[in-house]
């Protein structure tokens, strides 16, 4: 160590030597803590010591003196001497001189370890920039967590490094210790364990590694390996090996800070993933809509003697309602409205298929009845799986006549108004939705309609529609506004209807979906 | 929504009291009540609704499940005690041609004899 000094210091040594002659010295040097001199670089003279006599193994030629110079450890890190024959001044004066080298000695220790530590800062931060430049650019996060571990590599001065990731928890090596090698078997139990302990692992002799992972690790003598946590989880670790000196303080450090960079890397890719997730699932949904609403028709038939409107508001971007107007199969019109317990996509996926198998049978069959059976037969076993049931209405109305066929399966609210009473009544169902049970119990039924009278079809979210106060528009209220409206449109009616449950919530959200048939006999 | 359940002394039946609010938010719970005590044979489970003041329809398909399931284990689903709203909706949606529904406990469970 002091050879440090003397290269640094030779001027502080040739002051200190001219002093030794004023004193009236003879020789004066400074020597290692191995006894072999230093400066001068040689000791001449057959009375020179030998660095046998200056570690003091040997007797000392008479008037040489040694004074010891320590570390801040206490370490011996060299010697000062003097020949100073009669003069006794030498042991006196060496003594504070190795002392004061002593000093120099620790304070240039302390520059060194400062300097190497400012290094070491200034790599780190050279490191985490140019993570952070790849951070912000089009690289994806196996080729940025690549990126940072050989950073960590090359700072550490470590020949090989690894890191994996959990991935639904199977373990993925995201960057191999060898490309194209199969999976180490010891990576396993250094995960597990790891993500036990949660904090950094260390081995610098394998011997330790068998005692930590208790698994056998093939060429990997030295180990430093960090956890890389994501909201308190251990996702991920980074690892160093083989560093041909014992791994420190500072190198754990060093990946501390990279694995908490890799934290931050692995967190935004995960809520990347879960933005496009949302963003294709808002996308599906969107086409959904498009789906279901194409199916409903477009433009109603214009009948003689028959006013027709009708519309579906879904609570959801999909929902559960559906409705058709359809030619029957001898020239009248079948107007179906259903309704699928539940809102959302699995009430929307039934209300599709029902509504297809309707728009199908219906041109086939003259008799409303047998086309509910067709449907129960056809979704009973689905809708059973799905704990759903569907409330149905289909009537085949004959313009001409004004007469009505129906059946019902547990839908409601039907209404009916007769213009020769002015009254509303309801029309109630006789037999329960399709799908809860194997056999249809409705029956058709029959209505004749005269100018004036009015069929409205609803789903149960008008009735089921809530106030501020948690209370429900009724049945009743939807009768009176029939009432009262009689004499407008179809259209006017339709829109009256929706109008007057949307104005009772008072801006509170639908909870069902709104669907709306008004059949008008002029 | 409050749900308590026990067997008669005899074990032949499951009782299932609920009160409160049945509705989407809480038919779940239900659904998975009566699909563990439909695995008995014969599944004869009654539901006494007498304390339930609101249903709706996904509470009432979670009913439908549990009555077929039960049947499929030659037991039933019989319910009981519907107050006026919510026997309302039976009579609407004609569910209560599908459910044996009777006015109170004791004629439900005898409903399956001694």
């Amino acid at each position: 160590m002091l050879r440090v000094i003397s290269r640094r210091n030779r001027a502080l040594f040739l002051q200190m030597a001219d002093m030794a002659a004023t004193h009236g010295w003879q020789g004066y040097f400074w020597a290692g803590a191995d006894g072999r001199a230093i400066l001068p670089t040689e000791l001449f003279g057959e009375l020179a010591p030998t660095p046998a006599q200056i570690l003091g193994k040997e007797l000392l030629p008479e008037g040489w003196y040694i004074a010891p110079v320590h570390a801040a450890d206490q370490r011996i890190a060299g010697f000062v001497g003097a020949y100073a024959p009669n003069h006794d001044t030498a042991l006196i004066h060496l003594a504070p001189q190795a002392m004061l080298l002593g000093q120099i000695l620790a304070r240039e220790e302390e520059l060194d370890s400062m300097t190497a530590e400012l290094m070491g800062a200034y790599d780190l931060l050279v490191a985490m920039y140019k993570v952070s430049q790849a951070t912000g650019s089009n690289l994806n996060r196996n080729d940025i967590l690549k990126l940072l571990i050989e950073q960590a590599k090359e700072l550490s001065s470590s020949p090989d490094s690894l890191v994996v990731i959990d991935e639904n928890g199977t373990l993925r090596e995201v960057a191999p210790r060898t490309e194209g090698q199969p999976h180490e078997p010891w990576l396993q139990p250094l995960f597990q364990t790891i993500q036990e302990l949660k904090r950094p692992i260390l081995w610098n002799q394998p011997a330790d590694a068998k005692v930590l992972l208790e698994a056998p690790q093939q060429g990997v003598d030295r180990c430093l390996a960090v956890p890389v946590a994501v909201k308190g989880d251990v996702v991920a670790c980074l690892a160093l090996l083989n560093k041909p000196v014992p791994y420190t303080a500072g190198d754990q450090k060093l990946l501390t800070a990279l694995a908490d960079e890799a934290a931050a890397i692995i967190l935004r890719d995960r809520l990347q993933g879960q933005l496009i997730a949302q963003e294709r699932m808002r996308r599906e949904l969107e086409i959904a809509a498009e789906i279901q609403a194409g199916l409903l028709p477009s433009d109603l038939p214009m009948l003689p003697g028959l006013e027709m409107a009708a519309c579906s508001r879904p609570a959801m971007e999909v929902g559960g309602d559906f409705y058709d107007v359809v030619q029957g199969p001898e020239g009248p019109v079948a107007i179906v409205l259903g309704d699928v317990t539940g809102k959302g996509v699995p009430a929307a996926l039934f209300a599709t298929v029902a509504h297809n198998i309707l728009h199908h049978a219906i041109p086939q069959s003259p008799n409303p009845r047998a086309v509910l059976e067709e449907l129960n037969a056809d979704l009973y076993e689905e809708l059973t799986n799905a704990s759903m049931f569907i409330t149905l209405l289909v009537v085949y109305c004959d313009p001409g006549s004004g007469q009505l066929v129906m059946v019902n399966a547990g839908h409601s609210p039907v209404i009916f108004y007769e213009a020769a009473t002015g009254r509303a009544r309801l029309l109630e169902a006789d037999g329960p939705p399709v799908g809860v049970l194997p056999n249809i119990l409705s029956e058709n039924h029959t209505e004749k309609a005269k100018t004036g009278d009015i069929l409205t079809v609803l789903s149960d979210g008008f009735p089921e529609m809530t106030g501020p106060g948690g209370e429900m528009f009724g049945i009743d209220p939807l009768m009176r506004l029939l009432e009262a409206n009689a004499n407008q449109s179809a259209v006017e009616i339709r829109d009256c209807m929706l109008a007057a449950v949307r104005s009772f919530a008072q801006g509170m959200p639908q909870p069902d979906d709104l669907t709306i048939c008004v059949l008008k006999v002029d | 929504m409050d749900l308590k359940s026990y067997a008669t002394s005899d074990g032949r039946i499951e009782i299932l009291e609920l009160s409160g609010r049945f509705d989407a938010y809480t038919a779940p719970r239900v659904a998975e009540w009566l699909q563990k005590a439909a695995t008995a044979k014969p599944a004869r489970v009654v539901a006494d609704l007498g304390q339930v003041n609101f249903m709706d329809s996904t509470a009432m398909a979670a009913l439908v499940r549990g009555m077929k399931q039960c049947r499929e284990q030659k037991g039933d689903l019989r319910l009981c005690g519907l107050q006026k709203p919510v026997r309302l909706i039976f009579e609407l949606t004609r569910l209560d041609k599908a459910f044996e529904i009777y006015p109170d406990l004791e004629s439900a469970q005898a409903s399956w004899g001694g």
